[in-house]
């Protein structure tokens, strides 16, 4: 056993050096991938009753895709990601769902977020974060894409970049 | 003259003087020839001097405030009291290998004046040569990737602030120095085996490095210890042991160390198992080494980790140096060392090599459970966790065999047993009969009742065995048993001391066993002036207020509590659970108040409370029995440890080791 | 960038104490929970939820971390066991969720049973390399004397002489 020292050494090594590379090692695959997504009905925020009535929310069955996002006021990323999303929003509407899911927050502050950004997507509010958990989230922001058949495509945690959020849309319109 | 100069500067020269130790001991090595040797040790000195300026420095800055040095900018607050301020170079990473790297020089030092005593020119030149390079390590991370004395171009008005985990109670003044004490201390032995090993002189190394070892092993348990404590008054859990990564990564040189005390007996005394030694004392470094790479690479979650930067992968590739030096060599030597003898199963030798056989199991096991949700993520891209229900678990079965061990061990003669000798195992296994049953008895659990058992069983082996020690010698030499119990105690410091802390480690397990098996969780809102009733106790809110400390901010929430019942006996008084919240942290910690009775022990922690009209609050009561038995039993281990290795005088070696042993 | 651990977990308390009011020291970003007190949890709760793993959280179980998410959670784990759910059952609500990763105790098969089984491999490693060690201590006591070479008898003539020296 001891002759083979250096085989021991290198696959420690190997071991670490791998464990170090990973881009980020906090990172949890969902386990929701491929599986029907869960359903909720939760109230809409005050701006989107109008159009979309008092509740919102994944059926067994969907319309069309579903990009859902989950955020919350007090997360910084998600500054930078909701105009983003409204741009795309605006773009896809017919063709994707774009539905937000606001977690561990309070209504009055979601509400001011939203104004502040100027959202036109409906958002849900979920003050305690319990649809959060039945998605199995760990953080905000987070992003579940689902497509046609309501089947969870892919889960994006942490900030979208352009790039991210286009690919993910291609995917689900294919 | 300013701080950040002196810093940077006496690192600069430590890193060169520690290359120069080195150079100088390859070539007394080389050459052998002793004047390099001598300039060695000279050098070794001046890099302690160096450390110690370089530390100094470091304090110097934090307490003047000069927010112009990186760390003090990042990692102090003019608004800290002395007392953090003085503590705050181990309260980040760049302070934090500084100290260690202090510490290095200075055990560097102390080995320096064994050259020419026990270290002869053949292995001094390697032992020295081989803790220079340790230094080298530590001073080129600093100078090269993480500096403490980085200049700040336009100095803050204040600091970032200090980690308030390690503000908000004292022993994390002590813990970590402890730590450092015991991980860098270990790199002594390591260096004895070096030496050994190059040299190939393969079993006079054993009687120096042993004494070493159980300097190092001293600082570790105590930091253990102090660690536990400190997690156990802090963080708010209510446990003292999570099976964190990082704590396992302190507990596997741990294991190690102690493997290698008890398996160095043997080599003493009878020349066995020096390749055993040599990979017990190897390893143990390797793991000490290892665990600084663990908080410092952030490879591995854990709530203790230090923020992750580029010296993780320095930290991996000395890892590696390590292993591959001390395996490569012990590969070359195994093959080499002769190891003539007899093992005796039946004896004392038996006993301990069975004993090292667990440690060495237990630490095989943690270092497994640590990595292996790293192995399960490469080979299937899943995240697993092993964490504390595991753990717990798989030590139940492998302390019981190490606390029977424990006792047999030193009743068992090193020759063959005899009749006294059985007569004394059936008193002990009778003592384990009697012990579980009464915890039967009294309704406990199996494990626990289990325990007991144990704990009597290993109290009526140290019994018998003082008590038959101290009754031959008094009745052969005619005198009263309390002088021949005196002149046994200090003409055995050994034995009479591995006796002391052989019941602390009883102990210990009694009481780990209790607090793990009955601790007891309630959480309830209560409103102002409404009453709690539970386990004995109750438990009456009595206001909620906010309160302005020194760089804090505090939601205090007084109680008042009342024993009903024989459980919360001791648990009477009026208590403040607080929530602290530091500016330069978001998160607020709850400091718990903890009352420790003989059994019981109360834990009170403030989890939530009414923000907008101040008129409830969320209060979470931990009950947990015999914890304050644990620290009393860390104590005990501590104090036989410090009993062996107290100077007699009669021992030159231990005399030349008093500076580290006496404090 | 994406808040998590503590940073989530923070802004949730920060924000408590900008309500207060009465401490106006914060600037802060403040994730404002609801100010409705958390339910009361029996010591079952804790239980359960200490064998959790607070997805936000370095490595703090349910039971233990204060972040929002743990603070569900045990809210999740009262409810279930309100409805009078089993141990097992609640778990695999979290697992199905989560994946085994949510739990501390590491699943008895697959790639995990290793973990469980070292002990016994550990054991076994060690007692093999003992038994050979032993058997080697053996060959080499009976072994005659005339087969150790000059060189090491020089060795170990020098080994004794520096002990006796010291």
């Amino acid at each position: 056993m001891l002759r083979f020292w250096p085989i021991w050494v290198l696959l420690l090594g190997g071991l670490f050096y791998w464990g170090m590379q990973r881009p980020n090692p906090n990172e949890l695959k969902s386990v929701l991938v491929g599986k029907p997504a869960p359903s909720f009905s939760l109230p809409l925020l005050e701006p989107y009753r109008a159009q979309y009535g008092p509740e919102m929310g994944i059926g067994e069955r969907v319309e069309k895709p579903v990009l859902l996002n989950i955020w919350a006021s007090w997360c910084i990323p998600c500054r930078t990601e909701a105009p983003l999303l409204e741009r795309y929003h605006q773009q896809y509407k017919d063709q994707v769902l774009f539905l937000g899911v606001n977690v561990q927050d309070k209504e009055s502050e979601a509400l001011k977020f939203v104004q502040q950004y100027g959202l036109t997507f409906p958002s849900v509010y979920d003050g305690r974060g319990r649809v959060g958990i039945e998605y199995g989230y760990y953080g905000v922001p987070e992003t579940f894409v689902i497509d046609r058949n309501g089947n969870v495509l892919a889960r994006h945690a942490g900030e979208l970049t352009e790039a991210q959020l286009q690919g993910y849309l291609r995917q689900v319109l294919q | 003259m300013t701080p950040g100069l002196l810093g940077g500067v006496s690192l600069v020269a430590a890193l060169i003087l520690s290359v120069l130790g080195l150079v100088l001991s390859s070539l007394a090595f080389v050459l052998r020839d002793g004047r390099y040797l001598e300039a060695a040790k000279r050098l070794s000195a001046l890099g302690l001097l160096a450390a110690v300026l370089s530390f100094g420095a470091l304090e110097w800055a934090i307490l003047t405030d000069d927010f112009s040095v990186s760390y003090v900018a990042n990692h102090s607050s003019a608004n800290n009291p002395l007392w953090v301020k003085l503590v705050t170079p181990w309260a980040a990473l760049e302070g934090s290998i500084l100290l260690w790297a202090m510490l290095q020089t200075a055990y560097t030092w102390l080995v320096s004046l064994r050259a020419g005593y026990s270290l002869d020119i053949w292995r001094a030149p390697v032992a020295l040569g081989t803790l220079f390079a340790v230094q080298v390590f530590f001073f080129a991370v600093m100078v090269f990737v993480a500096h403490p004395f980085d200049a700040v171009p336009n100095p803050p008005p204040d600091g970032r602030g200090t980690n308030p985990l390690l503000q908000n109670h004292w022993m994390m003044a002590v813990h970590p120095v402890l730590m450092y004490l015991g991980f860098v201390g270990l790199s002594v032995p390591f260096a004895y085996a070096v030496a050994a090993m190059v040299a190939r002189r393969y079993q006079s190394w054993i009687f120096e490095t042993r004494w070493w070892t159980l300097v190092a092993w001293g600082f570790l348990t105590a930091a253990i210890f102090t660690g536990k404590w400190w997690s156990y008054e802090i963080l708010g859990w209510g446990g003292y042991w999570a099976w964190d990564p990082v704590e396992n990564a302190s507990i596997i040189p741990w294991l190690l160390a102690t493997a290698f005390l008890h398996t160095a007996q043997v080599q003493e005394r009878k020349g066995l198992f020096k390749g055993w030694n040599f990979a017990f004392i190897t390893l143990a470094f390797a793991a000490t080494v290892f665990g600084t790479f663990l908080t410092r690479s952030g490879v591995i979650q854990s709530v203790h980790a230090f923020a992750s930067g580029p010296v993780g992968a320095w930290f991996l590739l000395f890892l590696l140096a390590v292993m591959a030096g001390g395996l490569g060599l012990l590969a070359r030597v195994s093959s080499e060392i002769r190891e003539a003898g007899e093992v005796r199963w039946k004896s004392r030798e038996g006993a301990l090599l069975a004993g090292a056989l667990f440690f060495g199991t237990f630490a095989f096991v943690v270092v497994l459970g640590t990595l292996w949700p790293l192995v399960v993520e490469i080979a299937s891209g899943a995240k697993v966790s092993v964490g504390a229900p595991f753990f717990n678990q798989v030590s139940i079965p492998l302390g019981i065999f190490m606390l029977l061990l424990m006792g047999i061990g030193p009743v068992l003669p090193w020759r063959n047993s005899s009749a006294q000798v059985l007569r004394n195992l059936t008193a002990m296994l009778i003592a384990l009969g009697v012990g579980t049953l009464l915890g039967f008895v009294l309704g406990l659990s199996l494990g626990v009742s289990l325990a007991i058992g144990l704990f009597a069983y290993n109290l009526t082996a140290i019994w018998l065995m003082v008590a038959q020690g101290v009754g031959e010698r008094a009745r052969s030499l005619g005198i009263s048993p309390t002088q021949a119990l005196m002149e046994l105690a200090t003409s055995h410091k050994r034995r009479f001391g591995s006796h002391i802390v052989h019941f602390g480690v009883a102990l210990a397990a009694l009481t780990i066993a209790f607090s793990q098996t009955y601790r007891f969780t309630e959480q309830k809102t209560l409103q102002i002036g409404e009453t709690w009733q539970t386990r004995g106790v109750e438990v009456r809110l009595l206001s909620i207020g906010a309160r302005q400390e020194y760089n804090r901010f505090a939601a205090v929430a007084p109680i008042e509590v009342r024993s009903t019942g024989r459980e919360g006996w001791g648990s009477d008084g009026r208590y403040e659970t607080r929530l602290n919240f530091y500016p330069q942290m978001g998160s607020p910690l709850a400091t718990p108040v903890v009352k420790y009775s003989l059994y019981n022990d109360y834990y009170f922690v403030l989890m939530q409370f009414d923000q907008e009209n101040g008129q409830w609050a969320t209060l979470k009561i931990i009950v947990t029995p015999m914890v304050w038995w644990l620290w009393v039993a860390g104590l005990i281990i501590v104090l036989g440890t410090l009993y062996i290795l107290w100077p007699s005088g009669a021992r030159v070696s231990s005399r030349q080791m008093s500076p580290t042993a006496g404090d | 960038m994406r808040v998590r651990g503590t940073d989530s977990r923070g802004a949730a308390l920060w924000n408590r104490l900008l309500a207060l009011g009465l401490w106006l020291l914060a600037i802060a970003l403040a994730q404002p929970t609801p100010n409705t007190p958390p339910p009361d949890l029996s010591p079952r709760v804790f239980e359960i939820a200490r064998a959790l793993r607070c997805p936000v959280c370095q490595g703090e179980s349910a039971a233990e971390s204060n972040a929002g998410i743990a603070v569900e959670m045990r809210r999740i784990i009262a409810e279930q066991l309100a409805e009078g759910k089993s141990e097992a059952e609640i778990r695999q609500f979290f697992v199905q969720r989560y994946g085994d990763w949510i739990l501390y105790e590491p699943p008895a098969r697959g790639l995990t049973l290793w973990v469980w089984l070292s002990p016994l491999i550990g054991l076994g490693l060690l007692s093999f390399g003992l038994w050979r060690y032993l058997s080697r201590v053996k060959a080499q006591a009976k072994a005659p004397l005339n087969d150790v070479s000059e060189e090491e008898i020089t060795r170990l003539e020098a080994e004794l002489n520096t002990e006796r020296s010291s």
